[in-house]
């Protein structure tokens, strides 16, 4: 089985599905991968997309024109969801999409429920970080939040803390994908950084400790629950809510 | 019989300001929660220029504590010096507890920095009535005025109205806030009397007609809510849903919570209870549900007894009561219909009727939808075929089962 590799930007993905939407590569034993989160190296037989923007930039220009609206839109929401593989699928849905253009609304194609489902979690997994993201206060009073989300929701999810916070200073830090969001004097850049990393304890910020202690205050014993906690929040994302650590 | 915590009135002692920020802060959240409010959700405010925060039109869960409830903004009380003795209540007056007072610029502070670290998506303040409830209420618009005017804050604020307090007081209140509420806390004028004898049905039913008379929008339910308790009185549960109906049919308020009673004072007309009630108040949120979005009437609900089955949800109740509706053919049927099933919600009825203009539908389909037939097969048809597959032995079984009942009737 032969792996292809794309440099996990969103022009390596549309580059990537140029290749097999409108060169028409086949997808028979083809394996696609995300180098963002597995080495090239690491596959016996690979074979890397060369990322061009040049094609990428006509491709994104051939699908504004070919799909509908909606559909186009989500486009780079499907890119985003880099975790569940959906590149294949949406290759699929694409070369059908001449012959059948309301192939995208018909839920009796498995390709069509995963894209479906995808898109449906990547919203839940942003809105999920609306509320679970921390910021830490470090002493030049910038708000600094580490998170490591399911999907690569940072680049919907920072307009939010934006339009919240417009007069702050703001790092945000995907460290699973090693994406950073800065923000300050009201310019922003998302960029990709591989080695950034911000030491944080809880002498940091004072109000962490203010916030521990509200937080054990305000359950009601009666109703105590750690299941019903578990399941909103999983023990995976416990290590980014101060709330949460464990202090020797 | 007074209770072991009941001290004389002169023994109460009093947290001043200088008492450390930490104990305060604990004091007056342990105290406030048992107020089950916790919604965010309804906001419709953008961020100030030289300010910070806005609120999220469906609200925004920023944490869930050990009993498993959603923390979505500061719920805090000013003060939990409280001059009325409501017999239920941590709070009131003859109970010696630890008291204590923020002031509203420490309320501010507060909110502004949990705020800025994302802990939170706004401030729930509420009191209990310190000196008189127009005093309370103005210490307690400080701090919302604080908030609003020298912070620029737009984050969501919910403020208790204070029984009792001035129509121009509430007006205010109602101006600054995003949500108001003013808890009745038990249905009927009998159980106040009983239970909370400072507090009258009507000074507790007031603020929450003075927002309706200020609400612009006729149309649209105000954005206030109310709490009752269940459990601490006799009264059913028709009773309390009967309660919740009306304040939903004259849009006085947009959403009711039931608070099972817990109890944490002894008092001779206290019930003597061996564990809350959740499981009824879970049954009640459910029965409001019915009434808000399935479509259901008060008299649908309860039709043969006065208090809702504990074993069963009351939608199911409905269903096996009205044998006759089902089986509902879901490839035709319309909303209302479908959320009537077993099963099926609003969610999964759009989802259906959304689905079954593309493609045809089949158990395989639903089941990828995501829609559960757990309990829905038992009530539907498929293009005129029921869903529920019985195998020869299971045949055998109710073949069997028929013929004993059939001799039996025939005994």
């Amino acid at each position: 089985m032969l792996t292809v590799f794309y440099d996990g930007t969103f022009e390596g993905f549309l580059t990537l599905l140029n290749n097999f939407v409108l060169e028409e590569k086949s997808l028979d034993g083809i394996k696609i991968q995300n180098a963002k989160f597995i080495q090239p190296q690491s596959e016996l037989f690979y074979e890397e997309v060369v990322t061009n923007s040049e094609i990428a930039k006509n491709f994104f220009h051939y699908l504004k024109k070919n799909l509908p609206k909606e559909l186009f839109e989500k486009i780079y929401i499907y890119y985003l969801c880099d975790t569940v593989k959906l590149e294949i699928p949406l290759i699929n849905i694409l070369r059908e999409i001449e012959k059948n253009p309301n192939i995208w609304q018909d839920f009796s194609y498995d390709e069509v429920i995963k894209l479906h489902k995808a898109e449906k979690a990547f919203y839940r997994e942003r809105h999920r970080w609306f509320g679970f993201l921390r910021f830490i206060e470090l002493p030049n009073r910038v708000l600094f939040a580490k998170f490591e989300p399911k999907f690569n929701v940072l680049p919907k999810l920072w307009f939010h803390f934006v339009r919240r916070f417009p007069n702050e200073k703001l790092i945000i830090f995907d460290s699973l994908r090693k994406l950073l969001f800065l923000y300050k004097d009201r310019k922003k850049e998302l960029i990709w950084m591989d080695d950034f990393e911000i030491e944080v304890s809880l002498k940091t910020d004072l109000f962490v400790t203010l916030w521990r202690s509200y937080f054990s205050q305000i359950a009601i014993p009666e109703r105590q629950s750690y299941e019903r906690q578990r399941n909103k929040i999983p023990l995976s994302i416990r290590k980014f809510l101060p709330e949460f650590w464990k202090i020797k | 019989m007074n209770s072991p915590q009941v001290l004389e009135k002169r023994k109460i002692y009093f947290y001043t300001k200088t008492k450390d920020i930490f104990q305060r802060l604990s004091i007056l959240s342990v105290s406030a929660r048992y107020d089950n409010s916790c919604s965010s959700s309804g906001g419709r405010r953008e961020t100030h220029p030289y300010g910070l925060g806005n609120s999220h039109l469906s609200g925004i869960c920023h944490s869930w504590s050990s009993d498993g409830r959603c923390i979505s903004l500061l719920k805090i009380l000013m003060t939990n010096y409280c001059m009325n003795n409501c017999k239920y209540c941590i709070n009131r007056l003859i109970n010696d507890v630890p008291r204590a007072i923020l002031s509203p610029k420490e309320i501010a502070d507060l909110t502004i920095e949990f705020y800025r670290r994302n802990y939170i998506e706004g401030l729930f303040l509420s009191s209990g009535v310190y000196r008189n409830p127009d005093y309370t209420m103005e210490l307690m618009l400080k701090a919302i005025k604080i908030l609003r005017f020298k912070y620029y804050f737009n984050g969501y604020i919910h403020l208790k109205l204070i029984p009792g307090a001035s129509a121009e007081l509430v007006k205010e209140a109602f101006s600054l806030a995003d949500r108001v509420s003013s808890n009745l806390e038990l249905p009927t004028e009998e159980s106040l009397k009983r239970l909370a004898p400072d507090k009258t049905f009507f000074e507790l039913y007031k603020p929450l007609k003075i927002v309706r008379e200020i609400y612009n929008e006729r149309k649209l339910k105000a954005p206030a809510s109310t709490q009752i308790i269940v459990g601490a009185t006799a009264d059913t549960d028709k009773t309390i849903i009967k309660l919740a109906n009306n304040l939903y049919r004259d849009k006085i308020v947009r959403r009711v919570y039931y608070s099972a009673y817990i109890p944490v004072n002894r008092d001779s007309d206290l019930p003597a209870i061996v564990e809350p009630p959740f499981l009824r108040e879970h049954r009640l949120y459910q029965a409001d549900w019915l009434l808000r979005f399935y479509g259901f009437s008060l008299d649908e609900i309860f039709e043969e007894d006065e208090n809702l089955p504990l074993k069963i949800d009351p939608k199911l109740a409905w269903a096996l009561r009205h044998l006759e509706f089902f089986p509902v053919e879901i490839t035709r049927a319309d909303y209302y219909e479908l959320v009537r099933v077993p099963g099926i919600g609003p969610t999964s009825a759009k989802k259906i009727i959304k689905t079954r203009k593309y493609c045809e539908l089949s158990d395989i389909t639903l089941k990828k939808l995501g829609i559960s037939l757990k309990r829905a097969k038992y009530f539907i048809t498929i293009r005129g075929k029921p869903v529920v597959k019985i195998s020869q032995s299971q045949a055998k079984a109710l073949q069997e089962r028929n013929l004993l009942l059939f001799s039996e009737s025939k005994c």
